[in-house]
């Protein structure tokens, strides 16, 4: 935990999240280090937010949860994305990028 | 068994458990020892790892049902604090919805529930209606009749009937297809059946041939009635109830076939009704019907005069007609086809228009309405004062929460002022009067079950009613509606007071002591104890009232002693005795009764004394045109009034000799003498019924005024010899002792003389005249229970309030005491605050009783009121009450130690 990690920005959580399930189905785990990776060890997302996370977009019915035994053996909770998570995920793409713009626009002026 | 959530829960363990080894076996991965690496993970996670899972659960599709566990968990834990409170409340709460769930369920088996037949939408009543009551027998259709007419709903002098002739019935039959199919039936009566040597007295009602078959009623076993059974010449049959099968056949399948002795007669048991078919008639007891053709009143050829149930006279009007429309006819349909065919079965046409009988059809979905009419409005009015009750308990814990609210005031403040919402915080305020209320519903379906069977028992009707009392679905959506109306009720007020805090100041404050902030006197539950007070008023005060009522009554002096005497019937006629062997019969049995042990008198009489019922007729001087004086009658043998303990004002008994039919002596009552202008002249003077036939009779003796039907009139009376030859007798004897000590003997007595002759309805005079009394005697219980409840739970109420709001004045009580003012001040003062209180509820409630009265008035008859003692009663009652629940607050509030409850500022 030496090299610097920027705290999330609130809300972007959700849409890493989409994001990461769009490519595969992941367990938890799986999810923070897919993240971890992808944003080249500066992103650690916090077990306290990325589960209250999961839930929540669970109940939205952005994604859903199956058992499967994992290649250790162990039952593990993968989550996937669902038809909703994926139109969810455009938009919020979308809106994503319209906003780093604006406040690109913003900040080179 | 795991719960949803609880499954949840599990699942999420597991998922954090498994992201935990991960962590540990990459940091393993990274070099770390595997004891290292747990702590290490440990730390990055552990400590958030509860508050993870809470979060989670906020999450979880199941957080209302967390939170409410919470909420019952808490609620519960705050009910424990105070049991005594607590369990006060629940069970005023049982007994509020307990005692309206009872009357409800009565009402709803009495005067609710459909008759068990296929489709009982489709039954319709046929009656007849018309617009004024006919005076004269000329401008009446019928001479004769059979069945009930009662006066049109809503008044205007209307009046309905039920009875027709053979004729009518047939012509409205052959009109009503296709529009719907009729049937007729007869009132039921006591008939006597012998099947394999035991005799036992049963109800049969007499139908037409195709009665069942419109009634869609398929048999249990054998068969039911087909056209063929119900003709002049057929094979005598008899259809039993499922009960009489399953008691007195003993579930015997080999019955059917076997032969029935009904009334001297053989009847051929050709089958059993379904179980669930109780009868036409909400709470009858009819446990054998017979064709109309075969019932003994129909086959029976009397020994003088004319028979009524004549089939063939269109003046005998006996018959009563239900019908079932087919499927999508309405009732107007088929009241017009049936009206159309109606007068063509009239042997004359009505004198005058108003008196002229139109056809009416009433809702037959719930049977025959006798019951219903007689049951509805007391039933009504009795649900109105359970409510009453109802609210009563509910102010009662509205008051309990109200006081708790304020003391956990500085509890809600602090929740308030870290962010606790003020919906969260209502949600457990009613959590907890949800909790109260649901235990009061569980036990008030347990106390709702045993009081409606008892209640069935004091039905007002003249005999006992067969009515199945039991849970059902709207019986338990009634409880849970009166439930939660109780909780809208007492809880949400004291909630949204207890969480509308302005918490500065609620902080600031001491805890609960009387603090810089001032109090006004009126307070929400002092408001709740002046209305409580006002309807318990109102309760005490019917209480009062009913009791008062059937005191009266009962206190009557009917003329007679009612204790040590035993009234039954004996039904010689209906098994097989011949008109000489009934005279020895009669003489008899009377002989070996009065000889039997602890008899003092014994003699018998046509009709039964006190039994709301008997023959009315009227009498006028014989030869005179004169007035004719309404009179009821009965034949008696010359040891009637020996039995009642009378004495003849003059004249004599009658002698055995006159026992015949035609009698050519009678005895009047004194009443009756001095209404036809004579008293004691009228002895040795001739009268006569009013009918031109009949025969004058002289006048042999004058009787003391006895009592006829009941305790409420005292009619006017004319007695005939008893007539040997009468199928059936009623016994009247009179006891040197307990009666149930010497009915046994009464019973060796006649077992004597004929071993195989039941006691038809042996009951004491005093049994019987309280079977009379059945209503005032249910109004007086209920409402004598609903009084005493009242004036406890408002006293209870009354109590809480000053209790509460002397420890609220602590400190100004304590600052009084010591500028020097005495004990006995001190507790006037408080005295005087529940007074208050307890009269203005009582001046608030003494207008309500006057209109509630008029009301009652109304819809019970033969009652006054407005009973100025009652009220008075009840208002001085429920002052002592107050007096008692103020005393002991006001005795504590003077026991104050000025020193100790200023320091504790």
């Amino acid at each position: 935990m030496s090299e610097p990690k920027s705290d999330l920005l609130q809300g972007t959580l959700d849409l890493l999240i989409l994001k990461t399930l769009a490519l595969e189905p992941l367990h938890g785990y799986g999810i923070a280090q897919r993240i971890l990776a992808a944003s080249r060890e500066t992103l650690q997302v916090q077990q306290g937010s990325l589960y209250p996370a999961l839930h929540r977009m669970q109940r939205k019915g952005l994604i859903t949860s199956k058992w499967k035994e994992s290649d250790s053996g162990r039952m593990t909770k993968i989550y996937s994305l669902t038809a909703a998570g994926r139109k969810q995920l455009g938009a919020e793409l979308e809106q994503w990028e319209r906003y780093s713009q604006s406040i690109a626009w913003v900040l080179q002026s | 068994m795991r719960f949803p959530w609880q499954k949840e829960q599990d699942e999420l363990d597991a998922e954090l458990r498994h992201h935990m080894d991960e962590l540990v076996a990459e940091y393993v991965a990274q070099g770390m020892t595997e004891a290292e690496a747990r702590r290490r993970a440990r730390r990055e996670f552990g400590a958030s790892t509860a508050l993870v899972k809470d979060q989670c659960q906020d999450e979880s599709r199941w957080a209302w049902m967390t939170g409410l566990r919470q909420d019952v968990v808490f609620g519960w834990r705050m009910i424990q604090k105070t049991p005594v409170v607590s369990l006060a409340a629940v069970l005023s709460l049982a007994i509020g919805i307990g005692s309206n769930t009872a009357i409800f369920s009565l009402m709803q088996t009495a005067l609710f529930q459909t008759i068990a037949v296929p489709a009982p939408e489709q039954i319709s009543l046929v009656h007849w209606q018309v617009q004024g009551r006919a005076k004269t027998k000329a401008d009446r259709v019928f001479a004769g009749a059979s069945g009930s007419m009662y006066p049109i709903e809503g008044g205007g002098g209307g009046m309905v009937a039920n009875f027709f002739s053979g004729f009518g019935y047939e012509a409205v039959r052959d009109a009503a297809a296709p529009l719907g199919k009729l049937a007729a039936y007869m009132f039921p009566q006591d008939v006597s059946v012998q099947y394999q040597g035991q005799t036992q007295v049963v109800q049969a009602r007499p139908v037409s041939g195709d009665f069942f078959d419109v009634l869609q009623l398929r048999p249990a076993m054998g068969r039911l009635f087909q056209m063929s059974d119900d003709s002049p010449g057929a094979t005598p049959t008899v259809v039993v109830s499922h009960r009489y099968w399953r008691t007195v056949l003993a579930s015997d399948a080999k019955a059917i076939g076997r032969s029935l002795r009904i009334s001297n007669r053989n009847y051929e048991l050709i089958g059993v009704l379904p179980e669930s078919f109780g009868g036409i008639s909400t709470g009858e007891n009819v446990q054998a019907y017979l064709p109309l053709q075969q019932d003994p009143r129909v086959l029976e050829i009397p020994k003088e005069g004319p028979k009524f149930h004549d089939f063939q006279n269109r003046m005998h009007w006996f018959l009563q007609v239900i019908a079932r429309r087919a499927p999508g006819v309405s009732t107007e349909a088929l009241q017009q086809r049936l009206e159309s065919a109606f007068p063509a079965a009239w042997e004359r046409r009505a004198m005058k228009a108003e008196f002229t009988p139109h056809i009416r059809l009433d809702d037959g979905s719930r049977g025959l309405g006798d019951l219903r009419r007689q049951f509805q409005q007391p039933m009504y009015v009795l649900l109105g004062l359970a409510g009453i009750m109802l609210l009563i308990a509910c102010a009662n814990i509205a008051n309990l929460m109200l006081a708790r609210a304020d003391a956990r005031k500085k509890e809600a403040a602090i929740r308030l002022s870290l962010g606790c919402s003020q919906a969260r915080l209502l949600r457990q305020f009613l959590t907890e009067s949800a909790i109260l209320a649901a235990l009061g519903g569980v036990l008030s379906v347990v106390f709702a079950l045993g009081t409606a069977r008892a209640l069935v028992t004091l039905t007002p009707s003249r005999e006992p009613l067969v009515l199945d009392i039991g849970l059902n679905w709207e019986l338990l959506l009634f409880t849970m509606g009166a439930t939660v109306f109780t909780v809208a009720l007492f809880g949400i007020f004291p909630a949204m007071r207890a969480t509308r805090v302005d918490t500065s100041p609620a902080l600031k404050e001491g805890g609960g002591s009387a603090g810089g902030a001032a109090h006004s006197w009126w307070t929400p539950g002092k408001l709740l104890v002046v209305a409580q007070v006002a309807f318990a008023l109102l309760l005490a005060a019917s209480a009062a009232l009913f009791t008062r009522n059937l005191q009266r009554i009962i206190s009557t002096d009917a003329g007679f002693e009612r204790g040590n005497m035993i009234v039954f019937d004996l039904k010689p006629g209906q098994t097989g005795y011949s008109e000489a062997a009934l005279r020895n019969f009669y003489a008899e049995v009377q002989r070996t009764i009065a000889e039997a042990q602890g008899v003092q008198s014994a003699s018998l009489a046509e009709i039964r004394p006190m039994n709301q019922g008997g023959n009315w007729s009227s009498v006028r001087m014989a030869g005179s045109k004169g007035k004719e004086n309404d009179t009821a009658v009965n034949r008696v043998t010359p040891e009637y009034f020996q039995t009642f303990g009378v004495t003849l004002k003059a004249g004599r008994e009658f002698r055995r000799a006159e026992q015949v039919r035609n009698a050519t002596v009678c005895i009047v009552s004194e009443d009756l003498a001095k209404a036809m202008g004579e008293g004691m002249s009228l002895l040795g003077k001739s009268i006569a019924f009013s009918d031109p036939n009949s025969t004058p009779m002289e006048v042999v003796g004058i009787a003391a005024n006895l009592n006829y039907a009941d305790l409420k009139e005292r009619p006017n009376v004319v007695y005939l010899p008893f007539t040997a030859e009468a199928e059936s007798a009623t016994v009247v004897v009179r006891t040197g002792a307990a009666p149930y000590l010497v009915l046994p003997f009464v019973r060796e007595a006649v077992r004597k003389v004929d071993a195989n002759l039941p006691l038809v309805d042996p009951y004491t005079m005093e049994e019987l005249v309280n079977n009379g009394l059945r209503s005032e005697r249910m109004f007086a219980y209920l409402c004598g229970a609903f009084g005493v409840l009242a004036v406890l739970l408002a006293s209870i109420g009354l109590y809480g309030v000053i209790s509460y709001a002397v420890s609220r004045r602590r400190n100004e009580i304590g600052i009084r005491m010591a500028l020097g003012a005495t004990k006995p001040s001190v507790v006037r003062l408080v005295l005087r605050d529940g007074l208050i209180l307890t009269s203005l509820g009582v001046l608030l409630g003494a207008p309500a009783i006057y209109y509630g009265s008029q009301f009652v008035e109304k819809t019970l008859s033969d009652m006054k009121a407005l009973d100025p003692v009652s009220l008075v009663t009840a208002a001085l009652t429920l002052l002592a009450a107050a007096f008692v629940a103020a005393l002991l607050p006001s005795l504590r509030a003077a026991a104050t130690d000025p020193v100790n409850a200023l320091r504790q500022e």
